[in-house]
């Protein structure tokens, strides 16, 4: 079968932005903690790292998460990614910031790597197992063993000197597993109202068929 | 090239971006269509149709190929035949007349036979990294069947026939940017025209008019035989791309921010350009008198049964009139002749007119103007990421001082918050619900961004460090970091917000559309009601053919009298 026959295959980074951010939103993240979710995935995959499979993991783990009820667990990496972002000034300026225990921890990377562009400065992201730097000019992985892991004990951001061989994003889609797959689009279905006569009538305008 | 003269503002966000205005913007030279057109004709693009697998029923393929200086596109058409009773303009309809993909390259012949088995089924197909858009298309069946069964006699069908539809098919889709699939917007960096904003999907419509030109002119000759007759050029030209359009379009300038500021401040940059000019020459006013009366026979043409938009267009025709005599009576000899027309227009037209005039003054003035189109693409990555060391007080004066409208409605009023924005698990199709009617709210999108940005400042009022930075607050309220984001985002971006509230029982979708249709290029826009609008797309353009040998960007108003064949 060819590949683009295939209902599953690759996704643009577009579908793979659009689809995480559904899914996160019927995950029950707000809005704006969705947004973070697809530009996250989206940048990782950009970069050919698994950040859809990441998020599909990181949304059936139970984690601390700031904007449901739940506190106990490891924290969550849409909104320690987000703190990330949001204090990143905090790190090029004193050094160092600790996350502790992180569920899915890779997606943190995204935010390192777009708050490491937006102020012009290297930044280190680490856990066990997991080195990587990113600087303005790209991404530098130095360890990745465990870069897929569920749960890392010690993630920490640092203000980086320098970077070693830096890769730019070089790809525009990415073929995403399929158990993965399926489980986002679940999750991203729970944001669509079920069809009904009157939506279809009312809600888009019109139901007519064409007749000039 | 900067004008000599003393700079002039461009007009307040406070005026620009409000929905009335919004719904009555017209297209400008910096519209896709023709910034398109511009710049494949400037380049020496070259256009043939390599491929035409046509049968006598009008079902089969063909392929377009259109070759620029650094990369060549091919349209690949699917032609089917489709009963009339499954013949809907609705984006849940799941058989078209035709179906199209812009391949990017030349395809093989294996590449075909893959996009023969996607492409006819849009939505439920797949595409690759090789295409860059899926549209389909159907027929104006009246139009049609009277356009084969005069030429098949060896005759020319009627001009006035032609005007009254204006298309022979029209789309009910054009999707871009890695959609299904497709090739994403990131992998069309450094392609030149390519890379501005919808020109793929432009690029799309204009060779799909030209297919559906060789089709009706093919099905003549299969059923007139040696007595069936071609279209006569001038005729020919007087057809477009119809295109239907409902509320999935209307999502987008509010979900693209940075990009509909630039939109925006584009145009916005070139009006002020032009008012800044101490005088216009001999030639410069004759132009604009040349556009004027033409945009005046554009208006006689603009017909519609939507009773607003009817009224709308007979003040516009008066207006015009009163803009001609003006003319006539020495204002644009004045000194800083386009500064007074502008004055004059907004204290005595209709918004429909003031933006109208606002466009055709921008006509004589391409060196002026037209390099401001490279200006209207955006990363928008680069608007994404929150400043989390702003400290609450600044993010609290942004509100103050950008979204006043959003501060202003009591959102418990029902009629203020009497719609929700909700996106139907049905093909994913954008629908608009009634709150107080309907069930379904819970699915509601980010599309209140006013009540969203009061909720933000009700938050923030009650919020005691505010010297303390927006991360703390982010920290204790994930819930407002999508309104965090766009205060933010506005602040260096004045035109990035649509200044009034969209869950309002006011509020009128077609607005919305009609603003993103005008910087499409669209003309004489046809409301079908309220969330849903008919537009012709390239009527009076050039065909491929002839794109060269005609004059540079001077079809979109249409020409005064007939062209000769």
């Amino acid at each position: 079968m060819n590949e683009a026959d295939s209902p599953t295959a690759r996704l643009s980074l577009t579908e793979i932005d659009a689809l995480c951010r559904k899914a996160a939103r019927g995950g029950g993240c707000p809005w704006g903690m969705a947004e973070e979710a697809g530009r996250a995935s989206r940048w990782l995959a950009s970069h050919g790292l698994p950040g859809p499979e990441a998020l599909a993991a990181l949304l059936d783990t139970p984690r601390n998460c700031r904007c449901g009820a739940a506190t106990q667990g490891p924290g969550c990496a849409l909104n320690l990614g987000a703190e990330l972002s949001d204090a990143a000034e905090t790190v090029a300026k004193h050094g160092t910031l600790q996350f502790g225990v992180v569920a899915s921890p890779l997606l943190m990377l995204a935010q390192a790597g777009q708050a490491a562009q937006a102020l012009n400065v290297s930044l280190t992201l680490q856990w066990t197992g997991f080195r990587a730097t990113c600087s303005p000019d790209g991404l530098w992985i130095e360890r990745d063993e465990s870069r897929d892991t569920a749960v890392a004990q010690d993630v920490v951001c640092i203000l980086a000197s320098s970077s070693g061989p830096a890769r730019p994003p070089a790809s525009s889609s990415r073929p995403v597993d399929s158990a993965a797959l399926h489980r986002l689009e679940t999750l991203a279905a729970r944001t669509c109202a079920p069809a009904t006569d009157a939506s279809r009538a009312r809600g888009a305008g019109a139901a007519n068929l064409d007749k000039d | 090239m900067q004008p000599n003269s003393a700079p002039m503002a461009r007009r307040p966000a406070s005026e620009v971006m409000r929905l009335a205005r919004l719904g009555s913007a017209h297209q400008t030279r910096l519209s896709f269509m023709r910034s398109l057109l511009r710049r494949i004709r400037q380049e020496g693009w070259q256009f043939e149709r390599p491929v035409w697998q046509i049968d006598s029923r009008g079902v089969g393929r063909a392929v377009y190929r259109a070759s620029g200086p650094t990369h060549t596109y091919s349209l690949v058409a699917f032609s089917h035949d489709l009963p009339d009773s499954a013949r809907s303009d609705r984006v849940i309809a799941t058989a078209w007349d035709a179906t199209f993909t812009l391949f990017d390259g030349i395809p093989t012949e294996t590449g075909l036979e893959r996009l023969s088995r996607n492409v006819p089924r849009q939505e439920a197909g797949r595409l690759s990294e090789s295409e860059l858009s899926l549209s389909r298309a159907n027929r104006s069946v009246r139009l049609w069947d009277y356009v084969i069964s005069k030429l098949a006699g060896g005759l020319q069908p009627d001009a006035a026939e032609l005007d009254k539809v204006g298309y022979l098919m029209r789309t009910t889709a054009v999707y871009g940017s890695g959609k299904f699939g497709a090739c994403d917007r990131a992998a069309l960096l450094g392609r030149g025209v390519m890379e501005a904003p919808f020109h793929i999907e432009m690029l799309s419509v204009w060779l799909i008019r030209t297919f559906t030109l060789d089709l009706v002119e093919h099905m003549a000759q299969v059923a007139g035989g040696t007595r069936a007759a071609r279209l006569n050029p001038a005729l020919r030209r007087r057809l477009g791309v119809g295109n239907s359009t409902g509320l999935g379009m209307a999502p987008f300038l509010v979900n693209h921010p940075a990009l509909l500021h630039a939109w925006i401040d584009a145009r916005e940059t070139a009006i002020a350009r032009v008012r800044a000019l101490p005088r216009a020459s001999a030639e410069e006013q004759a132009r604009f008198q040349e556009m004027l009366a033409r945009a005046q026979l554009n208006a006689m043409l603009w017909t519609t049964d939507h009773q607003v938009q009817q009224s709308r267009c007979t003040l516009l025709r008066d207006e015009l009139g009163q803009v001609a005599r003006r003319a006539q009576l020495g204002l644009l000899d004045s000194a800083y002749p386009w500064n007074q027309l502008m004055l004059w227009a907004g204290t005595s037209l209709s918004l429909e007119g003031q933006e109208q005039v606002a466009a055709l003054m921008l006509e004589p003035y391409a060196r002026l103007v037209d390099d401001l189109a490279t200006t209207m693409q955006v990363d928008e990555q680069d608007s994404f990421r929150i400043d989390g060391a702003m400290p609450v007080r600044q993010l609290r004066d942004l509100i103050d001082e950008n979204y006043a409208w959003a501060l202003a409605p009591d959102y418990t009023v029902p009629e203020h918050c009497a719609r929700f924005w909700y996106v139907s698990a049905e093909k994913l199709e954008p629908r608009l619900g009634a709150r107080h009617e309907e069930s379904g709210a819970e699915y509601e999108q980010p599309l209140d961004v006013g009540r969203a940005i009061a909720a933000l400042m009700a938050c923030l009022t009650s919020w005691e460090q505010e010297a303390g930075p927006v991360l703390a607050f982010l920290r204790r309220h994930p819930e407002h970091r999508h309104a965090v984001r766009r205060v933010q985002l506005s602040a260096s971006r004045c035109y990035a917000e649509i200044r009034d509230n969209l869950i309002s029982e006011e509020m009128l979708p077609i607005d919305i559309m009609r603003c993103k249709l005008s910087f499409f290029g669209a003309t004489r826009f046809d409301p079908r009601s309220d969330r849903w609008v008919r537009i012709c797309m390239f009527q009076n353009a050039p065909f491929p053919h002839e794109l060269g040998d005609m004059p540079e960007d001077d079809w979109v108003y249409p020409p005064m009298a007939p062209l000769a064949a």
